[in-house]
């Protein structure tokens, strides 16, 4: 029950920075780093700290822009022209991943998948099949392997769909699943689609109903609702956008909207830009500024850089403050009943986003309204009848 | 009511083309007929004739593959097998197999509930079965207390019959436009009955284990309610319904509620491995 830190571009120094002790894993980016960097890079976290490495081989995208992919020693320079469908090519892809699992001595391995054309059961199986055999090949080391579980939210609304996708995954007893959730929702836009998150937390249930535990990749805010549906593990990064998983995951430049600097607020589950801080602040807002753990040690070193420096870039601390939060909230939903709290708190959230609404209090970014506590609030109230109910 | 025997005349003309003596007809499957026959070094054994006219021959092979690599006391053994072509020019296919004198789990339970550890015992056994098989990567898919036999005087039961087996390694026999897989109805899981190909694992095979188990505990099909018919009970268990809550009280009662998790509708939600199921039953 932990946060795991999702590697990006250049997000290596995040790792045992001050006031983000709550983090335990690591999963690392082979489409950032060359392979001898990413030796290099686990010798420092091993250094830093007792965490638990997983490799992601990240093979989702094949025509995406790939960095350092290529240059991963289990990547297939014919993914572009070969039958993929073939267990053969599969074999050797395997055999190659876990092998370089063993080389870095990572704690865990992800089963290598690719986007589908199609979400139909087969896939599922070929993942399936896919995981068995990387347990297989490392079976005589200490990796463990994690079934990657990559689903397309618009998919889950369907009836039944997670038992079926969690029954197929399922059959390849691994150590753990690891949750891939692929959306055309834009990046940095929250998931406002009721039934969708529905299908992901009864997804993340039936998973965990297997005594396996899940690590929900790319996480954002969404976090609480993941947490209520019983993930054990949360993964994010320190560019919000990394929260989808989308192509441009691969394909935005690292200077472009990773670039915005933000702030968690707790009270209203809501990233605020700078100037959306200052504005609560000067609206007589204060109390719905730094709740909860968006009170950290980052938080209180941008309130003091807004006060001394406030023309100072403070993207950096940005970063620290959400990581901060959501290491500190992941805590906290793993030791008490998630489920309860988070319903307390989206319910909070949604009464501070009316107050404002009531008051005309409007932040910089149009889209920036709360909208998507509503049918985050549904999501888990009907996740909570039907567990319930069971 | 007793069966009768087309293959009986058959089954005397292979016995004499290798020296078999004191043939008599056993049973009869839908594809099959089972007489019990002596070979010539004195050994009793279950030799099965297969008309290739009503089945199909791949799925014979499929059998055949399946039981070579078989190697369990919890499974019957299969000495010899081929093709026989009888005088009047026509081809059967033959095995030569463990004859098992014990009777079946059927014979057990006519008229009769069996006492908890009873069943305990059977459900470590036949897990055990089951995990043997996973490994091979083999589905029986066809679960029954017909197809679960004993040993004269022993009390472990052996599985026969692979006659519906899947093999996981292998392309799959059925077409994916039938609306349902090969199994008995009445001990086929959802997964089956539905025809959900890539749910089929060894999970399917679990959930009969569950019904045939629930069977001898209770008396009745756990998802059948009173006044239920058979095809009513097997059309609830297609629909994926729970497992009524009058079954899982009696199971309670038990002291085996573990077989209610057997019988989730959806493989994920029943035990994982061999070795989780088995532990309901100690």
């Amino acid at each position: 029950m932990a946060a795991y830190f999702q590697m990006g571009h250049h997000a290596e120094n995040l790792v045992g920075e001050k006031d983000l002790a709550e983090y335990k894993g690591i999963v690392l980016s082979p489409v950032n780093r060359d392979p001898t960097t990413l030796e290099s890079d686990i010798l420092g976290f091993r250094d830093s700290g007792k965490y638990d490495i997983v490799l992601d081989p990240q093979l989702y995208f094949p025509d995406s822009e790939r960095g350092c992919l290529p240059e991963q020693p289990y990547f297939p320079h014919d993914l572009d022209s070969a039958d993929i469908s073939s267990e053969t090519w599969w074999s050797d892809v395997v055999g190659k991943v876990s092998e370089f699992a063993k080389k870095l001595s990572v704690n865990a391995v992800t089963s290598p998948v690719v986007l589908p054309k199609t979400w139909t059961d087969e896939y599922f199986a070929n993942c399936a099949d896919v995981s068995r055999g990387l347990s297989k090949e490392v079976a005589s080391s200490d990796v463990r392997v994690m079934t990657t579980a990559m689903v397309n939210i618009a998919q889950l609304t369907q009836k039944d769909f997670p038992l079926r996708i969690a029954s197929i995954l399922s059959e390849s007893e691994p150590q753990g699943y690891y949750l891939v959730i692929v959306t055309d929702v834009d990046p940095r836009r929250e998931l406002s689609d009721a039934t969708e998150l529905l299908g992901v937390m009864n997804l993340i249930r039936e998973l965990e109903g297997t005594g396996r535990p899940v690590l929900v990749s790319h996480c954002s805010s969404d976090m609480l609702l993941f947490k209520a549906a019983g993930a054990s593990n949360c993964a994010t990064g320190k560019f919000f956008n990394l929260r989808r998983f989308t192509r441009s995951r691969y394909e935005e430049p690292a200077g472009g909207g990773g670039q915005l600097a933000y702030w968690l607020e707790h009270s209203l589950v809501a990233f605020l830009r700078g100037p959306d801080v200052l504005r609560l602040e000067r609206e007589g807002y204060s109390r719905l500024i730094g709740t909860h753990a968006s009170e950290n040690h980052w938080s209180k070193a941008i309130l003091t850089q807004f006060k001394d420096e406030p023309e100072t870039a403070w993207v950096k601390l940005g970063w620290r403050q959400y990581l901060s939060w959501f290491g500190k909230t992941e805590a906290t939903l793993s030791s008490t009943e998630p489920r309860v709290i988070v319903s307390e708190w989206l319910k909070t959230a949604e009464e501070n986003w009316l107050a404002l609404d009531d008051d005309v209090v409007l932040f910089d970014e149009p889209r920036n309204d709360g909208k998507w506590i509503r049918p985050w609030r549904q999501a888990l109230a009907r996740f909570s009848k039907e567990a319930t109910q069971e | 009511m007793s069966q009768q025997s087309f293959l009986l005349s058959v089954a005397k003309e292979f016995a004499d083309s290798h020296g078999f003596k004191d043939v008599s007809f056993h049973k009869k499957g839908a594809f099959k007929e089972t007489f019990r026959a002596t070979d010539h070094s004195g050994q009793v054994l279950a030799l099965k004739l297969l008309d290739p006219s009503k089945c199909n021959p791949s799925r014979s092979d499929r059998e055949i593959a399946a039981l070579k690599k078989c190697n369990s006391p919890l499974i019957g053994k299969l000495y010899d097998y081929g093709e026989f072509v009888s005088l009047s020019g026509v081809k059967y296919y033959f095995s030569e197999e463990e004859f098992l004198d014990g009777g079946t789990l059927s014979d057990q339970i006519v008229n009769l509930t069996l006492i908890p550890d009873q069943v305990k015992g059977y459900g470590i056994a036949l897990t055990e079965a089951l995990s043997h098989l996973k490994g091979l990567k083999l589905v029986h898919r066809d679960i029954k207390p017909d197809n679960i036999m004993f040993r004269k005087n022993e009390p472990s039961p052996v599985l026969v019959d692979f006659g519906l087996v899947r093999d996981l390694s292998e392309s799959s026999l059925t077409q994916t436009w039938l609306p349902h897989g090969p199994g008995t109805p009445y001990y086929a899981a959802p997964e089956q009955l539905n025809n959900d190909k890539h749910l089929i694992g060894w999970r399917t095979d679990q959930f009969s284990l569950g019904i045939v188990l629930g069977i001898c505990l209770t008396g009745h099909h756990p998802f059948a309610l009173p006044g239920m018919t058979a095809p009513e009970t097997v059309a609830a268990v297609a629909l994926r319904s729970q497992c009524p809550s009058q079954s899982r009280l009696e199971f309670q009662a038990s002291g085996l509620q573990g077989i209610a998790k057997m019988l989730e509708p959806w493989p994920v939600r029943r035990y994982v491995t061999p070795a989780e199921l088995s532990a309901i039953f100690n």
